[in-house]
Formats: structure tokens, sequence, C-alpha cells
């Protein structure tokens, strides 16, 4: 689940639903859905304890605030005729396939700060949220400079559903995408896992979703 | 310049060449110069190691032994033949599965990582690069001495162009090109032997006519128990052929890299599906044109130059070219992936590992491309002498590296209770009974192979000592998960991965 970034990750230049502010933009009609973790703690635990061997550590819960647009991806035949087969389901995600004429559905997950976005391969389920747990959100990661807009969110994973199409149909095919459903607010579950043995202390980002990990600070303890 | 120098000269940019766009391609740090930056598909896997482990033995010792032996030395190719599936069945998939969780970057470190000590290191490492040394150093006198047999240029001057060639493109591209250009060797292997198989059935006469010939001479040379008959079989030696050339393969470091350099898990499945037809096609065809030679050319001086004299008396000019550059690519495909081999133990193994523990990525590049460059320099300057007894040595070599590694390779893969202890007494033990078995004449006095004995021994070693050993060395909780995760078909879980996901960087909160 590695995030990739879209082509309008690094441009934002369109101010005009700007999420500069807390609350949710125009076009957001959803309340942000608070995901449930894959990853329990202990298992976030023991990812620690694999890079940090004989530490003691504890382990909180975070949420990471994310878009998500659905997304739904049909290919053209040479003559412009429409597959009647749906796409294979399996590549990209669940929630595909369906009726001819429907296409394949696509969850896209676009980080709210960043701009980077990655296809999920599950259908997200949670609970939902106040508009106050999203803005608290919002507010507690440590990423610096203006917020993607829908724009840009939406022109990230229109340009990410394609690459992943394409892998699994033949070249030249034309593809048409749709927004199966509007853009909402979804609130990412990581964890973050400090501890120490009797050389180092470290704090780590363990993904709540597919537990893989990123080391967020490593200190050498000195040794008496 | 004759035509197969043309040939020659053509084959030698093609490989610069590779060695070139390779270093435009891969990655700088220490996965990509090493590992390719896992990458391989099966093909190229297949091929690479399948060349790499066939040396110019295949057109100069297996001609030669078929045609002082018969039919008799078809019990070393049916040990090549299986070799190669054999290791890529049983420790393809596993090895490349556990090498990327364990986070190992050559097969030295892998099997310290899967025996967590350092002493597996301090042992494995010298032993594997003396031995591959002398390995790589014999491919270098046959490489010299091929093109001196072609071009007529001196000895002298056709080594130094051998040893340029291919540390060029190694020092340059790393295992990528070593691997690339592996793989186009093992085509043109493949084209020239099977072309001169052809040339040679018809010359005989076809396969019945040349048996037929060949039972004229001696009928004996028909069968499989060589020129003096059934009562006169050694079956210690042929056991040990059998073992050197199937199952020592496993034992092999330079052979074993290209598991770890894998693009996915399950390529090990459909190389072996590609080792298996390149060894049918082209493993039997050297013996059987060095057999059919007896009628050809009964009266031969030499008979490790049988292919090579066959090819040039049954083939047009322009194809003996073709045949010199398979077996210039022979020789030149072994001796990039045991010199890539023996610099990555000398600079990630040795140097790295316990002088300067602090090195970046790119200077261990480095250090690993400047100790190809010194390993080339010594073995061209004691290659050019021509040492003597150099075969008997490379045999040696290849023998102490199976009975050393074998078990422990295997184990590292199967065996959740091979532990450290066990690694090290199957590694000392494997190592040195097959060398006093040698040393003390004992070959000679038993019939028995110096293989068979070390195999036995450091087998027994690693099981005993391991069992012997579980309460006081237990296998680490962390290898004994992946070793679990290892008997898993599918992808590796995120949080068994080594790495980390550098995108969850913009995911750390204030609060961290």
């Amino acid at each position: 689940m590695r995030e990739q970034p879209g082509p309008g990750a690094d441009r934002r230049e369109e101010p005009s639903d700007q999420t500069t502010g807390a609350a949710q933009p125009a076009g957001v009609t959803e309340p942000a859905l608070r995901l449930t973790p894959h990853i329990t703690d202990a298992e976030a635990l023991a990812v620690f304890a694999r890079k940090l061997p004989g530490a003691q550590a504890e382990v909180r819960q975070v949420i990471h605030p994310f878009w998500r647009t659905v997304l739904s991806a049909r290919t053209r035949g040479i003559f412009g005729r429409s597959r009647k087969k749906s796409l294979s389901s399996g590549a990209a995600g669940a929630g595909a396939g369906s009726g001819p004429g429907v296409g394949q559905r696509m969850n896209v997950l676009v980080n709210a700060y960043s701009g980077k976005g990655f296809i999920a391969d599950f259908e997200p389920i949670g609970t939902p949220v106040d508009a106050a747990v999203w803005d608290a959100a919002l507010e507690a990661s440590d990423q610096a400079g203006p917020r993607p807009s829908l724009f840009e969110v939406s022109r990230t994973a229109r340009s990410l559903v394609p690459t992943k199409v394409l892998k699994t149909v033949k070249l030249g095919m034309g593809i048409t995408l749709d927004e199966a459903a509007p853009p909402r607010g979804i609130l990412k579950p990581n964890w973050i896992v400090t501890g120490a043995n009797e050389k180092f202390a470290a704090t780590i980002l363990v993904d709540g979703l597919d537990s893989s990990h990123y080391i967020v600070r490593v200190e050498k303890l000195e040794q008496d | 310049m004759n035509l197969e120098t043309w040939f020659l000269v053509i084959y030698f940019i093609a490989m610069v060449g590779i060695g070139v766009w390779t270093l435009k391609i891969g990655n700088k740090d220490s996965e990509g110069y090493l590992l390719g930056g896992r990458s391989l598909g099966p093909a190229v896997t297949a091929l690479r190691l399948q060349s790499s482990s066939m040396s110019g033995y295949m057109f100069l010792g297996a001609g030669s032994l078929a045609y002082t032996k018969g039919y008799f030395s078809l019990w070393y190719a049916m040990g090549d033949i299986g070799g190669g599936v054999l290791n890529l069945s049983i420790l393809g998939r596993r090895m490349r599965k556990l090498s990327q969780i364990l986070g190992s970057l050559t097969s030295i470190e892998y099997l310290e990582h899967r025996y967590p000590s350092p002493w597996i290191r301090a042992i494995a490492a010298p032993v594997a690069v003396f031995c591959i040394f002398f390995y790589v150093m014999s491919q270098f006198i046959a490489g010299g001495r091929g093109l001196e047999m072609v071009t007529g240029i001196p000895y002298a001057w056709a080594l130094l162009i051998a040893v340029g060639v291919i540390v060029f493109y190694t020092f340059l591209g790393g295992y990528l090109a070593v691997a690339y250009t592996d793989f186009v060797q093992a085509i043109i292997m493949l084209i020239g032997m099977v072309w001169i198989l052809i040339g040679t059935m018809q010359a005989v006469g076809g396969w019945t006519a040349g048996n037929n010939a060949v039972g004229e001479i001696n009928p004996n040379l028909l069968t499989m128990w060589g020129p003096d008959g059934f009562g006169s079989v050694q079956w210690g030696v042929i056991i040990g052929a059998v073992l050197v050339f199937s199952i020592g393969y496993m034992g092999w470091p330079h052979v074993n890299v290209s598991h770890m350099a894998m693009k996915r898990p399950s390529v090990a499945r459909t190389a072996s599906m590609y080792a298996t037809g390149f060894n049918l096609l082209f493993i039997p065809a050297p013996y059987i044109v060095g057999i059919m030679a007896l009628i050809l050319l009964p009266n031969l001086d030499n008979p490790e130059l049988a292919v090579f004299q066959v090819a040039d008396t049954v083939l047009p000019n322009f194809a003996v070219g073709i045949v010199m550059a398979g077996i210039m690519a022979a020789i030149m495909s072994t001796a990039d992936a045991l010199l890539l081999q023996s610099g990555t133990i000398a600079s990630q193994d040795l140097f790295q590992r316990f002088i300067k523990k602090d090195m970046s990525d790119s200077q261990s590049v480095w250090v690993s491309r400047f100790t190809v460059l010194i390993l080339a320099i010594i073995g061209y300057i004691v290659a050019v002498n021509d040492p003597p007894a150099v075969a008997e040595v490379v045999i040696f070599s290849t023998t102490v590296l199976g009975a050393a590694f074998v078990p422990v390779y295997v184990a590292a893969a199967w065996w959740k209770k091979a532990n450290v202890p066990g690694a090290i007494s199957s590694m000392v033990l494997g190592t040195v009974s097959s060398v006093v078995w040698q040393l003390t004449g004992l070959v000679d006095v038993t019939g028995v192979d110096p293989m068979g004995i070390g195999i036995v021994c450091s087998t027994l070693a690693l099981i005993l000592v391991s069992l012997a050993t579980q309460k006081s060395h237990p296998v680490p909780a962390h290898v004994v998960a992946a070793l679990k995760e290892t008997d898993k078909i599918g992808a590796i879980p995120a949080h068994m991965l080594t790495g980390q996901n550098d995108a969850l960087a913009a995911q750390v909160p204030k609060d961290a």
C-alpha cells in the first residue's frame, strides 16, 4: 500500500476549493468515515519488537485524514465500443465488477496533506464521525503547507486508475472514467509505537491497514 | 583478421554494450549493484544460473571425458542436467523469500542472518572467497588460452583482453550486467553447441551409424561402465560425480545468489522449467560430440580440444566463429559470476561486516567494484604464469564449496531446528573432511570421492549438533517466524519486510 504521487500532487495552482480550513469543503456531503484497523495493537508491537529486539514498548492509535474517491473504469474496444465483459476484479479492489456498462469500481485514497494517493484493495469499512473529529485529525498532522484541493484529489485519482487498469487489459484501449461516488473524508488508522531496549530508543509509525512501518526517530542510548 | 576473430570482436563489443546499458537502467544502491534490485524474471534467472554453473568445462572437459571414457561420461551429464532443476526446486522460492524477509544482500550474509552469529560469516566468507578465487583464476586461464587459439595473439595479451572485458562489464553494471550477459551467453552457448551436434551427426551418418562405429573401436565405450567394462567401475567416483554436479550446485554461493535476485519467489517454478529445457538441449551435446569425435578424429593429441576440433571439421568457417564465441561465453559467464561474488564477499561480508561497519550504500558499491578490480589484477598476475595443476585445484575447490555449504543452505530454508552451533560444525567439518580426504590420498585408497565424504560429514554434523544444542542455542523467534512465513505460498506481509514504507512519512502526527 505505497502511496503514489499524482501529477497534481505538487501543483496547487487552483485555489477554488482548496481545503485550507478545517471544515469539509463544498461538494462533500457525507460525514467522514473512521476506518477499522486491520492490524491489532499486538501486531504493531510485534513489528516494533522485530526492529528492536528485547524492547519494552507502548502503543497508541492515531488517525490520518485521506480523501476517498470512487471511480468506475470502463475500457473501450478499438472501434469505441464498450467491453461487455467487466474487468478482472482481483487487481484493483473490492466492489469491482458488476454488470455490463458499469465498469470496475476503484477506491482511491488521497492523502489530505501530501496529495499522494493509492488504490485501496479493500472496501472502506468503519464508523461515521462528527465533523469535529475530522477537523481535529486535520490539525493533528505535522505536515506543513497548503493541502490539495478536491480538484487535485480528483486529478490524482484519475491519473492513478488508468495505470492500474492498463496492466490488465490490452494496450491501445481507451478508458472511460466516471465518478461513482462523491468524495468523502476517510480517517485511516495507524499505530505509534514508542519503546527502548538497552541500546536504542525508538518511535515508529505502523500502518494500521497493512502493517508496513516508518521509523519516526531512533536514538542511541548512552552506555554506562 | 580471420572470420572467427571477427565473431569474437562482435561478441566482446556486445558484452561491453550490455555492461554500459545495465549501468544506465540499474539502481545505484547496494541492492541494485549486488542483486539487480531483485528484478529478474524466470528466463534470465534460469539461464544465468545455468551458464554460470557451467564453465568452459562443458566445451573442453566434457568433450575430453567423453572422448576417453565413452558413454560412461553421461554420469556427469546426468548430474548436470538435474543440478539446476534441483537447485531451483529445493532452494529457489524459499531462499528468495527468506532472504528478503531477513534483509540479506549476499549469499553469505543470508547464512549469517539465518544463523545469527558473526562466526558464521567469519568462517563462511574466507572459505568461499578462497575457493572461488581459484575457480575464477582457472576461467581466466581458459579464456586466455581460447582467445590465443583463435586469434593467434600471444597468451599474455589474450589473457589481458579476456580479463579486461569481464572486469569492465562486471565493474560497471554489477549483478544486472552479469545476469544479462550470462543470459545472452547461455543462448550463444546453446546455439553453438546444438549446431556442432547437428553437424557431427550429419558427418557420422546419424546416431545409430555413429554408435556402430564407436562399438567397433571398443564395445565397452557404448556402455555406462567405462572402456574397461563393468568389473572396473569405481562406484565412489560415479556417486561423487553425480553429487558434485547435481546437489553440489546448491552449495555454490555464486550460483545461489541468483535465487535472491528473482523478481518474485514464484519465479523459481517457471525458471526451473526454462532450466530443464536448456539442460536437456545443451548438456548431453558436448558428451555425444566427444564420443563421436572418436570416429571423426581418432588420433587427437589433446582430447580437451575434441569439441573444438570437431567443430572445425564439420562446420563452415563462420559457424566455427559462433562456436568459439560460445566457448568464450561459457568461460566468461562463469568468470564474471565468480568475480562479482568474490568481490561481494570480500567487501560486504568481510570489509563492511568486520572493519568499517558504517559504510554508506554508495561507498559499499565502490568497495565492491575495487575489490573486483584488485582480485582481477591478482588473478591475472597468477594466471599469466600459467601455474601447474590448476584443473585439479579447481575441481577440489568446487568440491570443498559443495561439502561445506550444501547442508547449511538446504537446512537454512527447510529445517527450523538448524541452529548456529550446527551450522558452524557443519561448515567446518565439511571443509576439513574433504580437504583431509584429498590430501591424505584416501581418495585413491578407497575410491570414494571427497565430495561424498564431505557431504556426509557436514550433514551429520548439522543434524546431530543442532539437535544436541537446541536448549542452549535455540533458533531465535524472528528466524522461526520468518521460516514459518517462508512455508507459505504468496506475497510477504508488509510487517515481515525489513525495509520501511517511506510513504508513511506523510502520515506522522505532530505529537509522535
